[in-house]
């Protein structure tokens, strides 16, 4: 995918710098690692430095020194989602201002005023956001159409669409019916990307699939997907089997500060005593900074220094966050290889067979389900002779 | 070998000819494992040993660190109940710790400065504090660690009193008495071990290696095709001996002690600034060689400027520190710039200068001026004021990070600058002139420091509850991620987030 800070290679992982930054990491770290897109949020940017000193500024690819590219959301999930008092109408979202409870509005134009500010290369429409877990179907389908009609006066809205790409994003809850007719609609807008939104919610894993899957059979193949706010290792793996190209989660950044090490063989709560002794690297398939030895030029961490640093010293934190982002920008990098070589099923049985030592038992349902809808049978172990 | 020599001094006893009088000094530390250290420096205090908000590729990147301060305290929890990790890790401190190669590493029983224990120290405990509450440390088990994680430079136990109580009468002899007995016990333990520790002694370091230019203060010396491995084998673990904070009577027979053992010891070390003032002009004659070192240095750059005045060689330097976590950036320079006349230009008196500044002000909030102008530090060089303020707002760690690597910056070319003037012989006249242009205290803290932590929360709490857990859980949800802007509907419509709306 061309951006206009530079190529990026999909399927990919795009970690969470919410205010510009990512957890205590410098710009120049997170280059490094290889991430070439991050994430910055708007509601968070409005606030903190706020419009009028973004302008000044020129932007938050200035503000934060990032030369590569920027996505920043609409800013309506997170006015949904943390603000309890929203209130969603034609107009836009509603809600009290948390500090002094003067009542806000929050529009279409005003979030495409505040990204074209932001200058991101990816930026969000408003949509309007609904649980896929809500049971009133009725709002779920007006929020599906109301969603379209806000991606109109987002296009309208919009100052710079030869710089900055707008992407849409499909509403409709967990009805594929919903679903279809709203990727229809809005693939017809021919936006430069298509997100399929309201996913990261409490909903079951086997239903996440299969909307992922019918709105990713309709898409035109030459159009990046995007699924917002997924960022489980096994989520990613199964969603590009399916079909999907782009995510994001503030989970493995997030996680890094309670000692959470997301790695090949599932997540280890670096916190637990019995790390305290591990001097094994936080994951010995990892060829990241911390994780490569002395000797192979990177730092030797182990998990035990890890376990002394967490919750004591920021820099604890800061290393196991540039792991974790590692592990996933580096397991979409494994994930484009095995499909450029049509190996992307064994690629998938190493994934989960690392993670439960190779149990079929053990597998999630959701994943064997869903894998075997696009061919790849987890279940099926090789013969002897299928294996020389 | 260790070696401290002394290149040259500011003050020199014409009538003797010898470097008597205590005054400033150039010198030049060689460490056993090839480190080299320039002097008058810095050592960087660590927190469980990480110099704070620095991840270790950034210490290495970013900052000109040459040593790190790292106390015992920090790794051994429930010890001696409970055999900490470090004590099985199959390697050295340095190591476990993910030091970059060119830092070297100074081992302390404690923090400098320490929070005060409720209970004193005894004949064979030294009280401290760990992550899990107050503890005894025996003084066998700092020798034997002291063996096992192989530190560069190693400080001898003070029996300085670790209580907030002052030292009665009859204590003092026992302070210098158990001081003596404790480091004798380490010179010992040290002499044993050593057989183990060298197959062969290397004595021929490169001592014109001494002002490194662009390149760290102190680089590991390689010469002549022998390299730093072989090195190794010559390693031993340099001594530094502590200097009581008492009357100069009360001590004479350990600090005898130390004369007659010199050829043991690489350095002294006084535990508070005071103590440098009262007794650095009282050592006798066999200490001159001696590094000195500062472990408690916290005012800022006039009081290290005083102390180098003193002769003291190394500072343990927490005020840039305390600086980073206030959200302070500093900017002093040591040395007359160009076109400048000793606080006049053009014959205009100009006003002091202030030392640092503090980042939290709004004005900074669109100003693309690096922290200081000239600044070649990475903070400066790729980001600008806007955005550590902006972190600062936020509450992002970022803000620290890029805070720290400036401030280190600043007093790094502080010392350099400092042994270059002493070299050139301009010292009395820039001291001077430092003196009168800089403010003397740095800028009050406006901003809130970052979430404090473990022993800073404690210093700052001074809770003295026994055993209490000295380390504040992190798990409480955090400022960056409480989400709910702390603005009101006015700035937020001015922020062009949103529109004020008269119906709800
Ligand atoms: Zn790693
Ligand atoms: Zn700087």
């Amino acid at each position: 995918m061309i951006l206009p800070h530079g190529p990026v290679e999909l399927p990919m992982f795009m970690p969470v710098a919410t205010q510009a930054s990512l957890k205590g990491l410098t710009p120049e770290q997170l280059e490094s690692l290889g991430c070439r897109l991050c994430l910055n949020n708007t509601y968070h940017l409005g606030l903190k430095p706020g419009q009028a000193t973004l302008d000044t500024i020129g932007g938050a690819h200035r503000l934060q020194s990032w030369n590569h590219n920027i996505l920043t959301d609409s800013g309506g999930f997170q006015m949904v989602s943390l603000l309890k008092l929203a209130k969603v109408t034609e107009e836009g979202v509603k809600f009290l201002s948390p500090h002094d409870g003067t009542p806000m509005l929050l529009t279409p134009e005003h979030s495409m005023s505040l990204q074209n500010s932001i200058g991101s290369d990816i930026m969000m429409q408003l949509d309007d956001v609904i649980a896929t877990t809500s049971p009133d179907n009725e709002r779920i389908q007006e929020a599906m159409h109301r969603s379209i009609r806000w991606l109109d006066r987002c296009i309208e809205a919009h100052k710079y669409p030869e710089k900055q790409n707008l992407f849409c994003i499909i509403q409709g809850g967990l009805d594929l019916d919903l679903r279809r007719q709203c990727v229809e609609q809005m693939v017809k807008r021919d936006t430069p990307g298509i997100a399929i939104g309201g996913l990261s919610g409490g909903e079951e894993k086997a239903k996440y699939c299969s909307v992922v899957r019918t709105c990713t059979e309709m898409l035109p193949d030459m159009k990046p997907r995007y699924v917002m706010g997924v960022g489980y290792p096994e989520d990613l793996v199964v969603s590009v089997a399916l079909g999907a190209d782009m995510f994001d989660c503030v989970w493995p950044t997030r996680t890094a500060r309670f000692g959470n090490a997301v790695t090949s063989r599932g997540t280890l709560n670096l916190r637990h005593a019995s790390y305290g002794t591990d001097f094994s690297p936080v994951d010995e398939d990892c060829d990241c900074l911390c994780c490569r030895s002395k000797e192979a030029g990177g730092l030797g961490v182990t998990k035990a220094y890890i376990h002394h640093l967490t919750g004591k010293e920021t820099a604890g934190a800061h290393i196991l966050t540039m792991h974790n982002v590692h592990y996933l920008l580096n397991l979409m990098r494994k994930a484009r290889k095995a499909i450029i070589a049509d190996t992307y099923p064994e690629f998938v049985k190493e994934f989960f067979g690392k993670i439960y030592k190779y149990k079929i038992s053990d597998y999630p349902d959701w994943a064997v389900e869903a894998l075997k809808t696009v061919g790849i049978d987890l279940q099926h172990v090789p013969s002897a002779s299928e294996c020389t | 070998m260790n070696t401290f020599r002394v290149l040259k001094t500011a003050v020199t006893d014409v009538a003797t000819g010898s470097a008597q009088s205590p005054g400033a000094r150039i010198g030049v530390l060689q460490l056993s494992k090839g480190f080299t250290l320039n002097t008058p420096n810095y050592l960087a205090p660590t927190s469980r040993g990480a110099v704070p908000h620095l991840s270790p590729d950034n210490l290495e990147k970013h900052t000109r660190v040459v040593g790190v301060y790292v106390a015992l305290e920090d790794f051994i929890e429930k010890a001696p109940q409970r055999t900490p990790p470090l004590y099985t890790y199959p390697s050295t401190l340095r190591e476990f710790i993910s030091l970059p190669a060119d830092t070297f590493l100074l081992l302390a029983p404690r923090r400098s400065p320490a929070i005060s224990c409720p209970k004193p120290n005894s004949d064979a405990n030294l009280s401290i504090l760990t992550s899990v509450g107050f503890r005894d440390l025996p003084i066998k088990d700092y020798v034997s660690a002291v063996v096992k994680l192989q530190p560069d430079i190693v400080l001898g136990i003070a029996d300085v009193p670790n209580t907030d109580k002052p030292v009665g009468k009859n204590r003092v002899r026992k302070v210098a008495e158990r001081t003596e007995k404790w480091l004798d016990e380490l010179l010992g333990r040290i002499d044993t071990a050593s057989l183990s520790f060298n197959s062969s002694i290397f004595s021929s370091f490169d001592t014109t290696a001494a002002e490194g230019g662009e390149g760290k203060g102190g680089e590991v010396v390689v010469e002549g095709g022998e390299t730093k491995k072989q090195k190794k084998e010559g390693y031993k673990p340099a001594v530094f001996a502590a200097v009581l904070p008492v009357d100069k009577e009360k001590q004479r027979i350990y600090i005898n002690y130390l004369a007659d053992n010199v050829e043991k010891l690489a350095g002294v070390v006084f535990t508070s600034p005071e103590s440098a003032g009262e007794m650095i002009g009282e050592l006798p004659e066999e200490l001159e060689g001696l590094a000195r070192l500062q472990a408690d240095v916290s005012q800022g750059p006039h009081e290290v400027l005083e102390m180098v005045d003193l002769g003291i060689d190394i500072f343990n330097l927490s005020f840039a520190g305390l600086a980073t976590d206030a959200g302070i950036a500093l900017h002093f320079t040591f040395g007359t710039p160009e076109g400048e006349k000793d606080g006049e230009e053009g014959g205009v008196l100009l006003d002091q200068l202030d030392l640092a500044t503090d980042m939290w002000d709004e004005k900074f909030a669109t100003d693309l001026g690096p922290l200081e102008d000239g600044c070649m530090c990475y903070a400066c060089t790729k980001h600008h004021k806007a955005f550590v303020r902006h972190c600062l707002s936020a509450k992002e760690m970022t803000a620290w990070v890029l805070l720290q690597i400036h401030n280190m910056w600043v007093v790094e070319k502080f010392f350099a600058d400092v042994r270059k003037s002493i070299e050139l012989g301009t010292w009395e006249a820039e001291k001077e002139r430092f003196r009168r242009r800089y403010k003397r205290d740095l800028p009050d803290r406006t901003g809130l420091g970052p979430r404090l932590r473990g022993y800073q929360y404690k210093s700052a709490g001074g809770d003295k509850k026994l055993n209490e857990s000295a380390y504040r859980s992190l798990d409480a949800p955090a400022p960056e991620e409480a989400d709910v802007p702390e603005v009101d509907g006015a700035e937020l419509q001015k922020s062009g987030f949103a529109q004020t709306t008269t119906e709800y």
